[in-house]
């Protein structure tokens, strides 16, 4: 009988200990982030003339990139940012050769819904050439107390040999990957 | 009491557990794609012709005017070296099948005003020797508005300077005939 007693109060206490965990995770718990492309998630770039080769400009991809951002997070962020950067500082070619990714550059050509909207956004709308480092293209601050829901899309160009960089470059298939990071700032 | 330590402490380590920076990311792979542009025109003097006609032209030989010149140009996206040698040793008679010895025709280039590089810019005999750069590591662009020259000319050193034939023309008592041959311009990527 005493047993049965015992087994009863350690019940209740992990069905206590369960409830609480389910509500803070109810309180606290609406949180995710999304990075989704929808167009243009591959970026081909040919270099076939010789103009190709020597323009200043470079060659561009002009809108090339729809990407949705998301974010959801309840637990006090003070902000949020959006970031790109490649997985490699150096585009391997399939012949050994390689060259800086420096040489490929992004710009965000639009935002939906406008942005910025309010004081503390950042919005980068010059060409960012790539690296390894994270560079941060778009970003808003929050109130810790304030829950934050961030939702974007962004319309993406490339560019790749601007100043005539390609010039003398190894002929080879090059590639690397570009990354779009959202995260929160807690 | 315990309780509700025990409660307080859950909630704490659910915001611990929760409470961190959420995140996601895309990956978007870039390829690029460098074709080779490596192309070499002949503008002009693709038939380059000396008539030796006077005892004047066979003692003193043929200089150059634009008659007796090739223009090339090139468009290469890589630095490059153009190659420049004659298909056979000699110059062959179509006619009595004499032949003329190559060290008698001589050439030097005149490069574009642009680009930068080295060429052959003094007089050399002409021979079939393969791997004779005329051009060296000339920066890789598109030369059309403004080509290379190839300025020839024939039995003019005969001294013998700059490889030429020592002898000139006359010396040599060639048998007249129509002496020919054809020479190659290749160009390749400076690598």
């Amino acid at each position: 009988m005493i047993i049965l007693k015992e087994t009863n109060f350690l019940l209740l206490r992990s069905i206590v200990c369960l409830l609480f965990l389910s509500l803070n995770q109810l309180v606290f718990g609406q949180e995710g982030a999304d990075v989704i492309v929808y167009k243009g998630n591959n970026v081909p770039f040919m270099f076939s003339s010789i103009n190709d080769y020597r323009s200043l400009g470079g060659k561009e991809l002009t809108g090339w990139s729809k990407i949705k951002v998301k974010l959801q997070d309840d637990l006090g962020a003070v902000g949020w940012e959006v970031n790109v950067s490649v997985d490699d500082d150096l585009f391997d070619g399939q012949d050994g050769n390689s060259f800086s990714s420096l040489y490929l550059e992004v710009q965000i050509q639009s935002v939906t819904p406008a942005f910025p909207s309010v004081a503390g956004d950042i919005l980068e709308t010059d060409w960012v050439p790539l690296s390894t480092t994270p560079t941060v293209i778009m970003s808003g601050t929050n109130l810790p107390a304030n829950p934050l829901a961030v939702e974007y899309e962004l319309v993406i160009n490339y560019r790749c040999g601007f100043n005539g960089v390609m010039v003398n470059q190894a002929w080879d298939y090059y590639t690397d990957n570009i990354i779009f990071t959202i995260t929160s700032k807690e | 009491m315990r309780k509700l330590i025990l409660g307080f402490a859950l909630l704490l380590f659910g915001q611990l557990s929760f409470g961190q920076a959420v995140s996601d990311n895309a990956v978007i792979p870039v390829s690029v794609t460098l074709n080779s542009i490596l192309r070499l025109t002949v503008v002009s003097g693709g038939n380059i012709q000396f008539v030796v006609n006077t005892i004047d032209q066979y003692t003193d030989g043929i200089g150059n005017s634009t008659r007796y010149t090739t223009t090339f140009t090139v468009a290469s996206s890589r630095n490059f070296n153009v190659f420049m040698y004659s298909e056979s040793d000699a110059l062959y008679g179509t006619d009595a099948g004499g032949a003329m010895p190559l060290d008698n025709v001589g050439y030097l280039v005149v490069p574009p005003a642009t680009g930068a590089g080295t060429c052959q810019a003094t007089l050399l005999a002409l021979d079939d020797v393969a791997t004779k750069e005329i051009v060296s590591a000339w920066a890789a662009g598109s030369y059309s508005a403004s080509p290379f020259q190839v300025q020839w000319e024939l039995g003019t050193t005969p001294g013998g300077t700059a490889g030429m034939n020592a002898a000139s023309l006359l010396e040599q008592s060639l048998p007249a005939d129509n002496y020919v041959t054809n020479v190659f311009l290749t160009v390749a990527a400076d690598i």
